[in-house]
């Protein structure tokens, strides 16, 4: 077996037993899952705080689900897609009570770590993306960060955002034409 | 530029690669130079996206800590131990009245001193 067969495995066994109640193997689950939670949380709602509840509201909506989880999909798939929901709770619940005030999440300094295959090209490059990102409104980043960041395809941005497939891809098409314009922005004008 | 030009780059944004543009614009871009740059541009963007999958902000510390106790007062409430609930509120009850007996004692005691000093 792989290293990676042999995580799926161990991981496989710590959603069994938490499906039988056992808190100890969740809290294990939470442990190995909660930076990428929480990013994905911050990458919804641009604001953390909000992702600190966002992401504790979905382990906790996990933990309440997670008997009736199948398996079918990779757990951390499946954690995602109630992040998602859980940002879009919470940023409906937010709207409702107070007037937006996105900060500049995304250039806060963040501790990183990097897949050693993508290092740090990833990382040098990131940066002037992120600003990007930091301008589009939230509705296009989240159609944006769900396709091109998690792969999620048009059926499931859909769904989940409970917009029409057809909603999914003009924003994803201005979100895109968006960022290619801001990050081409000084490239475009020495060409005119 | 042209207007298959002006075609491709309405498109460009809303496709993953240049193949599904259609032959006609995919032949296109394969023949123009400009075409070809704004679709590296598409391309570039997305690989960028991709890599930030990689990337991973810490989440603080308190998160894990904050979800156990989180479900751990769920599983009391909802699902089972009824008897640890009730002790919990017990012993806050049996705190708050515990209170409540002191400071009318101390009421009492207070009153009964002014008392007996008026006496005098």
């Amino acid at each position: 077996m792989s290293s990676l067969e042999v995580e799926r495995y161990e991981e496989n066994e710590l959603v069994e037993r938490a499906g039988r109640g056992d808190q100890a193997a969740f809290t294990e689950l939470v442990r190995a899952h909660q930076h990428e939670v929480y990013t994905l949380a911050v990458r919804m709602v641009a604001d953390r705080e909000l992702a600190y509840d966002v992401a504790q509201e979905a382990f906790v909506r996990a933990w309440r689900a997670i008997e009736r989880f199948r398996g079918d999909a990779k757990f951390s798939t499946w954690m995602h897609r109630i992040t998602v929901n859980t940002a879009f709770t919470h940023r409906d619940r937010r709207k409702r009570t107070q007037v937006d005030s996105l900060d500049d999440i995304y250039r806060e300094p963040v501790s990183v770590s990097l897949s050693p295959e993508r290092g740090g090209e990833s990382a040098a490059m990131s940066e002037p993306l992120r600003e990007a990102l930091t301008e589009l409104p939230e509705s296009l980043r989240a159609v944006v960060v769900l396709k091109d960041v998690y792969e999620w395809s048009h059926t499931e941005i859909a769904e989940h955002l409970d917009i029409s497939v057809t909603a999914a891809k003009v924003r994803l098409h201005r979100a895109r034409k968006s960022l290619r314009i801001t990050l081409w922005k000084h490239q475009d004008e020495e060409g005119t | 530029m042209s207007t298959m030009c002006t075609v491709v780059r309405l498109r460009l944004p809303g496709v993953d690669s240049v193949d599904e543009l259609g032959e006609r614009l995919a032949g296109h871009v394969g023949t123009c130079l400009t075409c070809q740059a704004e679709a590296a541009r598409y391309r570039t963007l997305r690989h960028r996206l991709g890599g930030l999958a990689d990337l991973t902000m810490t989440a603080p510390t308190t998160l894990v800590p904050s979800v156990v106790i989180r479900i751990e007062n769920e599983d009391l409430e909802e699902t089972g131990d009824r008897r640890a609930v009730v002790r919990r509120a017990a012993i806050a009850v049996s705190a708050a009245a515990g209170a409540a007996v002191a400071a009318t004692a101390g009421t009492i005691i207070v009153i009964g001193l002014r008392r007996a000093h008026d006496a005098a």
